[in-house]
Protein backbone atom coordinates (compact mmCIF):
# COMPACT_ATOMS: atom_id res chain seq x y z
CA UNK A 1 0.00 0.00 0.00
CA UNK A 2 2.81 2.46 0.73
CA UNK A 3 4.63 1.33 -2.57
CA UNK A 4 1.34 2.46 -4.22
CA UNK A 5 0.70 6.09 -2.29
CA UNK A 6 4.91 6.39 -2.69
CA UNK A 7 4.06 5.98 -6.85
CA UNK A 8 1.54 8.78 -6.80
CA UNK A 9 3.59 11.18 -4.97
CA UNK A 10 6.55 10.34 -6.82
CA UNK A 11 4.82 11.23 -10.21
CA UNK A 12 3.40 14.18 -8.68
CA UNK A 13 6.44 15.24 -7.64
CA UNK A 14 7.96 14.61 -10.99
CA UNK A 15 5.14 16.68 -12.46
CA UNK A 16 5.94 19.56 -10.25
CA UNK A 17 2.39 19.32 -8.25
CA UNK A 18 1.78 21.15 -4.95
CA UNK A 19 0.43 19.09 -1.91
CA UNK A 20 -2.83 19.88 -3.17
CA UNK A 21 -2.97 19.34 -6.47
CA UNK A 22 -1.11 15.73 -5.48
CA UNK A 23 -4.33 15.72 -3.08
CA UNK A 24 -6.82 15.90 -5.83
CA UNK A 25 -4.49 13.88 -8.41
CA UNK A 26 -5.20 10.90 -6.30
CA UNK A 27 -8.92 11.84 -5.79
CA UNK A 28 -9.27 11.55 -9.90
CA UNK A 29 -7.42 8.17 -10.04
CA UNK A 30 -9.92 6.74 -7.36
CA UNK A 31 -12.54 8.47 -9.20
CA UNK A 32 -11.61 6.83 -12.67
CA UNK A 33 -11.51 3.43 -10.94
CA UNK A 34 -14.62 3.45 -9.29
CA UNK A 35 -15.81 4.57 -12.80
CA UNK A 36 -14.47 1.57 -14.16
CA UNK A 37 -11.29 2.14 -15.50
CA UNK A 38 -8.86 0.64 -13.92
CA UNK A 39 -5.19 0.02 -14.38
CA UNK A 40 -3.30 -3.27 -15.71
CA UNK A 41 -1.69 -3.80 -12.18
CA UNK A 42 -2.66 -6.24 -9.37
CA UNK A 43 -6.06 -5.35 -7.67
CA UNK A 44 -6.91 -3.15 -10.71
CA UNK A 45 -4.39 -0.56 -9.87
CA UNK A 46 -2.41 1.65 -12.44
CA UNK A 47 1.57 0.75 -13.36
CA UNK A 48 3.88 3.56 -12.63
CA UNK A 49 3.90 4.22 -15.94
CA UNK A 50 0.19 4.36 -16.37
CA UNK A 51 0.09 6.96 -13.28
CA UNK A 52 2.48 9.21 -15.20
CA UNK A 53 0.27 9.26 -18.46
CA UNK A 54 -2.62 10.15 -16.04
CA UNK A 55 -0.87 13.08 -14.30
CA UNK A 56 0.01 14.30 -17.98
CA UNK A 57 -3.99 14.32 -18.86
CA UNK A 58 -4.73 15.50 -15.22
CA UNK A 59 -2.44 18.36 -15.72
CA UNK A 60 -3.76 19.12 -19.79
CA UNK A 61 -6.13 21.89 -19.14
CA UNK B 1 8.08 42.95 2.08
CA UNK B 2 4.91 41.13 3.02
CA UNK B 3 5.27 37.77 3.96
CA UNK B 4 2.47 35.62 1.87
CA UNK B 5 3.91 31.77 2.60
CA UNK B 6 2.55 30.19 5.89
CA UNK B 7 6.30 29.64 7.56
CA UNK B 8 7.09 25.36 7.58
CA UNK B 9 7.57 23.94 11.07
CA UNK B 10 8.87 20.89 11.83
CA UNK B 11 8.98 19.83 15.63
CA UNK B 12 8.87 17.15 17.74
CA UNK B 13 8.37 15.92 21.19
CA UNK B 14 5.19 15.93 23.69
CA UNK B 15 5.48 19.92 23.94
CA UNK B 16 5.18 20.12 19.80
CA UNK B 17 2.42 16.91 20.22
CA UNK B 18 0.22 19.85 22.00
CA UNK B 19 1.27 22.39 20.09
CA UNK B 20 -0.14 20.22 16.92
CA UNK B 21 -3.13 19.43 19.12
CA UNK B 22 -3.72 23.75 19.92
CA UNK B 23 -3.36 24.09 15.78
CA UNK B 24 -5.90 21.38 14.73
CA UNK B 25 -8.65 20.77 17.54
CA UNK B 26 -10.60 24.27 17.25
CA UNK B 27 -10.85 24.42 13.64
CA UNK B 28 -11.57 20.54 13.18
CA UNK B 29 -14.08 19.55 16.50
CA UNK B 30 -17.87 20.09 15.19
CA UNK B 31 -17.07 19.53 11.59
CA UNK B 32 -19.08 16.91 9.61
CA UNK B 33 -17.44 14.22 7.76
CA UNK B 34 -19.49 13.59 4.90
CA UNK B 35 -17.34 11.65 2.33
CA UNK B 36 -14.91 8.55 2.71
CA UNK B 37 -12.98 7.13 -0.25
CA UNK B 38 -10.34 4.05 0.14
CA UNK B 39 -7.69 4.51 -2.77
CA UNK B 40 -4.26 2.74 -2.46
CA UNK B 41 -4.67 2.53 0.78
CA UNK B 42 -5.08 5.90 1.40
CA UNK B 43 -8.13 6.19 3.82
CA UNK B 44 -9.65 9.56 3.19
CA UNK B 45 -11.82 11.36 5.30
CA UNK B 46 -13.41 14.82 3.67
CA UNK B 47 -15.01 16.87 6.49
CA UNK B 48 -16.33 20.68 6.67
CA UNK B 49 -17.43 22.78 3.92
CA UNK B 50 -17.92 20.80 0.64
CA UNK B 51 -15.69 22.92 -2.32
CA UNK B 52 -15.08 22.45 -5.68
CA UNK B 53 -12.36 21.16 -6.61
CA UNK B 54 -9.27 23.01 -8.74
CA UNK B 55 -8.70 20.62 -11.40
CA UNK B 56 -11.58 20.90 -14.49
CA UNK B 57 -11.09 16.92 -14.51
CA UNK B 58 -12.97 16.90 -11.10
CA UNK B 59 -15.77 19.28 -12.18
CA UNK B 60 -18.77 18.96 -9.97
CA UNK B 61 -17.25 16.29 -7.74
CA UNK B 62 -16.77 18.51 -3.94
CA UNK B 63 -13.54 17.80 -1.71
CA UNK B 64 -13.64 18.62 2.33
CA UNK B 65 -12.21 21.79 3.57
CA UNK B 66 -10.32 19.48 5.51
CA UNK B 67 -9.07 16.54 4.50
CA UNK B 68 -7.67 13.43 6.23
CA UNK B 69 -5.49 11.27 5.02
CA UNK B 70 -4.17 7.83 5.94
CA UNK B 71 -1.00 7.82 3.96
CA UNK B 72 -1.22 3.74 3.75
CA UNK B 73 -0.61 3.70 7.52
CA UNK B 74 -2.35 0.87 8.95
CA UNK B 75 -5.68 2.07 10.61
CA UNK B 76 -8.38 0.51 12.96
CA UNK B 77 -12.11 1.66 12.59
CA UNK B 78 -14.37 0.59 15.88
CA UNK B 79 -18.08 1.13 15.39
CA UNK B 80 -20.73 0.15 17.53
CA UNK B 81 -20.98 -2.99 15.69
CA UNK B 82 -17.35 -3.94 14.63
CA UNK B 83 -14.04 -3.45 14.25
CA UNK B 84 -12.75 -2.61 10.75
CA UNK B 85 -8.96 -2.98 10.16
CA UNK B 86 -7.55 -1.70 6.84
CA UNK B 87 -6.03 -5.11 5.48
CA UNK B 88 -9.43 -7.11 6.36
CA UNK B 89 -10.90 -6.35 2.77
CA UNK B 90 -10.67 -5.14 -0.62
CA UNK B 91 -10.49 -1.84 -1.31
CA UNK B 92 -14.24 -1.52 -2.32
CA UNK B 93 -15.40 -3.18 0.46
CA UNK B 94 -13.14 -1.59 2.88
CA UNK B 95 -14.52 1.66 1.41
CA UNK B 96 -18.12 0.49 1.85
CA UNK B 97 -17.70 -0.34 5.52
CA UNK B 98 -15.40 2.93 6.45
CA UNK B 99 -18.59 5.34 5.10
CA UNK B 100 -20.42 4.48 8.53
CA UNK B 101 -18.50 7.53 9.80
CA UNK B 102 -20.02 9.43 7.07
CA UNK B 103 -22.43 12.16 8.37
CA UNK B 104 -20.99 12.36 11.49
CA UNK B 105 -19.08 14.51 13.38
CA UNK B 106 -15.72 14.98 14.46
CA UNK B 107 -16.02 14.70 18.35
CA UNK B 108 -12.35 14.25 19.27
CA UNK B 109 -9.22 14.44 18.20
CA UNK B 110 -5.80 13.57 19.51
CA UNK B 111 -1.87 12.36 18.99
CA UNK B 112 -0.59 9.77 21.86
CA UNK B 113 2.63 9.98 22.58
CA UNK B 114 5.51 7.92 22.20
CA UNK B 115 3.67 5.65 19.89
CA UNK B 116 1.72 8.59 17.70
CA UNK B 117 -1.09 7.26 17.33
CA UNK B 118 -4.05 9.24 15.85
CA UNK B 119 -7.48 9.22 17.52
CA UNK B 120 -10.49 10.67 15.71
CA UNK B 121 -13.80 10.02 17.42
CA UNK B 122 -16.91 10.62 16.15
CA UNK B 123 -20.66 11.60 16.79
CA UNK B 124 -21.87 8.49 15.89
CA UNK B 125 -20.17 6.43 18.99
CA UNK B 126 -17.16 5.65 16.34
CA UNK B 127 -13.28 5.57 16.64
CA UNK B 128 -10.71 5.93 14.00
CA UNK B 129 -7.44 4.93 14.82
CA UNK B 130 -3.98 4.87 12.61
CA UNK B 131 -1.56 3.34 13.84
CA UNK B 132 2.20 3.62 12.67
CA UNK B 133 4.47 0.96 12.83
CA UNK B 134 8.26 0.24 12.75
CA UNK B 135 7.92 -0.72 9.33
CA UNK B 136 6.15 2.75 8.13
CA UNK B 137 9.39 4.24 9.76
CA UNK B 138 11.14 2.63 6.52
CA UNK B 139 9.16 5.23 3.78
CA UNK B 140 10.12 8.09 3.21
CA UNK B 141 5.69 9.21 3.33
CA UNK B 142 4.37 10.91 6.40
CA UNK B 143 2.06 8.75 9.04
CA UNK B 144 -0.90 10.84 7.81
CA UNK B 145 -1.75 14.16 6.40
CA UNK B 146 -4.19 16.80 7.03
CA UNK B 147 -5.49 19.37 4.46
CA UNK B 148 -6.85 22.34 6.02
CA UNK B 149 -8.18 25.75 4.90
CA UNK B 150 -6.39 28.96 4.01
CA UNK B 151 -4.17 26.56 1.74
CA UNK B 152 -2.53 24.59 5.13
CA UNK B 153 -1.11 21.20 5.33
CA UNK B 154 -0.07 19.03 7.60
CA UNK B 155 2.28 16.24 7.52
CA UNK B 156 2.64 13.76 10.55
CA UNK B 157 5.73 11.14 10.20
CA UNK B 158 7.49 9.59 10.08
CA UNK B 159 8.76 9.31 13.82
CA UNK B 160 7.40 11.69 15.77
CA UNK B 161 8.08 14.82 14.00
CA UNK B 162 5.57 17.19 11.83
CA UNK B 163 5.35 20.06 9.69
CA UNK B 164 2.28 22.61 8.45
CA UNK B 165 3.40 24.49 5.51
CA UNK B 166 1.42 25.49 2.37
CA UNK B 167 -0.15 23.20 0.31
CA UNK B 168 -0.34 25.25 -2.71
CA UNK B 169 3.35 25.45 -3.02
CA UNK B 170 5.15 22.38 -4.71
CA UNK B 171 7.76 20.44 -2.77
CA UNK B 172 11.25 21.92 -3.45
Amino acid sequence: MKDDIKNVNDIARRHKMSPKERREFGDYVHKLKRSGHYGSAERGDFTYKELGQLAKEFQRK
Amino acid sequence: MTRTSTPRMSTRGATSIDKLHRLIQPGLIGKKCWKVIFNCGDLSLHMGARLPYDNPKMAGERKGEWILGTCGTRWVLITPTQTLRSGDNDEVTAERKAKAIENSRIVGFGVSVPDNVLLLDFSNNCRLLVIPTAADAKYDLPYWELFMPDDKFIAFGPGAVWSCRRSDVPAT
